[in-house]
């Protein structure tokens, strides 16, 4: 018994997922509206769009590249996207709009891809580069102005909620269609990352690129599959923040220079182990784990002042319940 | 052969210095009392200041001087709007109304057209040395108060409110903030604030963080029957969670916004009035008071622009201070399409 106890905990994601449960209950016993189904609602509406980018990072991070440019990408796509539409008062089904959004995204992961793998540039310097370039560019080449009708199916879609939750006073909380591309998300990548070879090869690629390549691993075609599936990710991610925020504009500030936040969930979904690596369940739990501090310290009563503040102490606190990990993983290698 | 060339340089600079000359002082004698009035606002080909345009054309409509408006494009900095005050002076206009990216970095620039003789009116540029006077559309506080007005007469003046800021940093929505808490404790004693000010940057920033704020604040204290947002973006985020709480109607929506940002809850009346300035009659304000000094006319404290909202404007050392919001409602958006 002991033995299954101790070995369950070695996976990151039960940490992780406990010191969730901790600092759950410890809220709910502040504010009992905290532990409610229509706060969870407000918690699902409220890290949609977080969660879905930080995926796009976090295949890039296992193939042990980077990518700083992901937000901007995602958000060029859709504005881009949002603009040629209302300019020209196309209405299309919401599928090809995500499609137009993805092909756009996808380009312009295959521009990240091309410099880190065939040019063999600093991976975060040069996505970075493609940040700024793009971040200027929509504001030169495309438009300034905010797009506050969308295409009104897009718009029909960020109003589309799935159930509504009450809260002890009687405020409603609606759960927002989100729901279902983060479900559907996140269970592909779990998939995908976990029981394909695809998956294994690009851990592989990820731990050590020249072992991988001497095993017969084609680095380089490898590294382009994951940054096209991150042009996909952020495609739709791009759709949604838009379809959710009910309006488009370029460079949101929720999103572009927030990049950290989904970066953060990344890496407190991996532990903090040098071996550990990201997964889809770890980075699932992290986005929830950081949303949830921010979206509840005013429930709680904390002052806004404090917000930034206390964020950045709980992610400490989740970081260091992190670190006993480290010396319990490195045994247990040994052990085998 | 250098030194025909250089006579003839010379010739013909002098020749062109004359002709400026002449141009200006033809330009005094024989047109009057019509002068050039160069608008140099902080960017050109952006709704804002295509709105002061507007403005600029109806003052020279009126009055027949000329206006013209002239800057860097959308992208452009502080040492893009230098050349263009450069010009201005070299053109030798007469009036020149400038609204600066960086206060600091023009002085250098305005007190040599001051030298001249140009008359120098700027606009949000409080604090600044090298001008004839500076225009604010109001005192902060003032617009502060008057959004407290706005929220009061919704909540029947009584209940909880929330005062949402852009961020803390941003000083005229603390003064806002500041007149509005103010006027309530003196004119409402039936409201109260439900929690300290919050800022929509904590949320993430943006219209998104707006509403991630303002439904934190309506859960957790559902007594709120008001909101007072700062930035442009805050009342279509509160009027968003307002929504999701199905508390639309019940919750009274207001703040600093334009029809562009809050047209949807304009339409479907979960925002009823928000409060805005108009880049127009800022414009119109400016070559007002210019053409005033220019031709020595007395500005002192109470004084008439003939400008909606700046009928009865304040003097508070070179800063003048107008009353010039305007209340956008379903019904006149129509006026502020902006």
């Amino acid at each position: 018994m002991k033995k299954w106890i101790k070995k369950v905990l070695e996976y990151n994601e039960v940490k992780l997922a406990l010191i969730f449960l901790a600092i759950v209950v410890l809220f709910s016993l502040i504010n009992p509206d905290v532990f409610t189904v229509a706060n969870l609602y407000a918690l699902v509406r409220a890290s949609a769009t977080n969660a879905i980018y930080a995926l796009a990072i976090m295949i890039v991070m296992c193939s042990g590249a980077f990518d700083a440019s992901f937000a901007v990408i995602g958000s060029f796509g859709a504005y881009v996207t949002m603009y040629i539409l209302t300019q020209n008062g196309l209405d299309p089904h919401p599928a090809i709009v995500f499609l137009i959004s993805i092909l756009i995204c996808m380009a312009l992961e295959f521009l990240n891809w091309f410099m880190v793998s065939i040019l063999h540039l600093q991976a975060y310097i040069a996505t970075t580069g493609t940040a700024s370039l793009l971040k200027g560019a929509v504001l030169v080449f495309v438009s300034t102005s905010y797009i506050y009708t969308l295409p009104s199916q897009i718009g029909a879609l960020g109003k589309t909620y799935l159930a509504t939750a009450v809260y002890g006073s009687g405020i409603e909380s609606q759960l927002h269609v989100s729901v279902i591309f983060i479900a559907v998300m996140y269970l592909v990548m779990h998939i995908l990352m976990t029981y394909t070879n695809f998956g294994r090869q690009v851990y592989a690629v990820g731990a050590d690129e020249e072992a991988a390549e001497r095993a017969g691993i084609n680095v380089k075609r490898i590294r382009l599959i994951v940054f096209l599936i991150a042009g996909v990710i952020c495609g739709v991610a791009g759709i949604l923040r838009d379809a959710v925020g009910r309006f488009s504009l370029p460079n949101p500030a929720e999103v572009v220079g927030k990049e950290n936040i989904s970066i953060a969930a990344v890496i407190l979904g991996t532990g903090n182990s040098s071996k550990a690596r990201g997964s889809a369940l770890g980075t699932l739990l992290g986005v929830l784990l950081m949303s949830f501090i921010s979206n509840n310290l005013i429930l709680i009563g904390i002052p806004s002042f404090y917000v930034e503040l206390a964020t950045g102490v709980l992610m400490y606190i989740g970081l260091v319940g992190q670190m006993s990990n480290r010396p319990r993983r490195h045994s247990a290698k040994e052990g085998k | 052969m250098k030194k025909v060339v250089a006579l003839l340089t010379l010739v013909l600079f002098t020749a062109s210095m004359l002709s400026a000359c002449g141009g200006t002082g033809g330009g005094g004698t024989s047109g009057g009392d019509t002068y050039v009035i160069a608008n140099i606002p902080k960017c050109v080909g952006i709704a804002w200041w295509d709105r002061m345009e507007e403005g600029n054309k109806i003052f020279s409509k009126n009055t027949g001087h000329t206006v013209y408006q002239a800057s860097g494009d959308a992208s452009a900095d502080a040492s893009e709007q230098l050349k263009y005050l450069e010009d201005s002076i070299a053109a030798g206009d007469d009036i020149i109304t400038v609204i600066p990216n960086d206060p600091d970095a023009c002085e250098t620039t305005l007190a040599k057209a001051r030298e001249q003789g140009i008359v120098v009116i700027s606009h949000e540029a409080e604090g600044m040395k090298n001008v004839d006077y500076d225009i604010e559309a109001f005192v902060n506080e003032e617009y502060g108060a008057h959004l407290m007005d706005l929220l009061a007469e919704q909540m029947g003046e009584e209940g909880g409110y929330c005062l949402m800021v852009g961020a803390f940093t941003m000083t005229s929505h603390q003064q806002w903030v500041e007149g509005a808490y103010k006027r309530q404790q003196e004119a409402y004693p039936n409201m109260y604030k439900v929690c300290e000010n919050v800022e929509s940057a904590a949320g993430g920033g943006g219209s998104d963080g707006s509403y991630k704020v303002a439904k934190e604040v309506i859960a957790t204290y559902p007594e709120v029957k008001g909101f007072i947002g700062c930035d442009m973006v805050d009342p279509p985020g509160i009027a968003m969670a307002v929504e999701e709480a199905g508390k639309a109607g019940q919750i009274a929506v207001t703040g600093t916004c334009l029809v562009s940002c809050c047209e949807e809850y304009l339409d479907n009346g979960t925002i009823k009035v928000f409060s805005a300035w108009d880049p127009s009659t800022a414009g119109q304000a400016m070559c007002a008071l210019g053409v005033i000094v220019k031709e020595g006319g007395e500005v002192y404290d109470g004084m008439d622009l003939g400008v909606p909202g700046f009928e009865h404007c304040t003097l508070k050392g070179n800063i003048l201070y107008g009353q010039a919001w305007f209340d956008g409602t379903a019904e006149n958006k129509g006026d502020y399409n902006f």
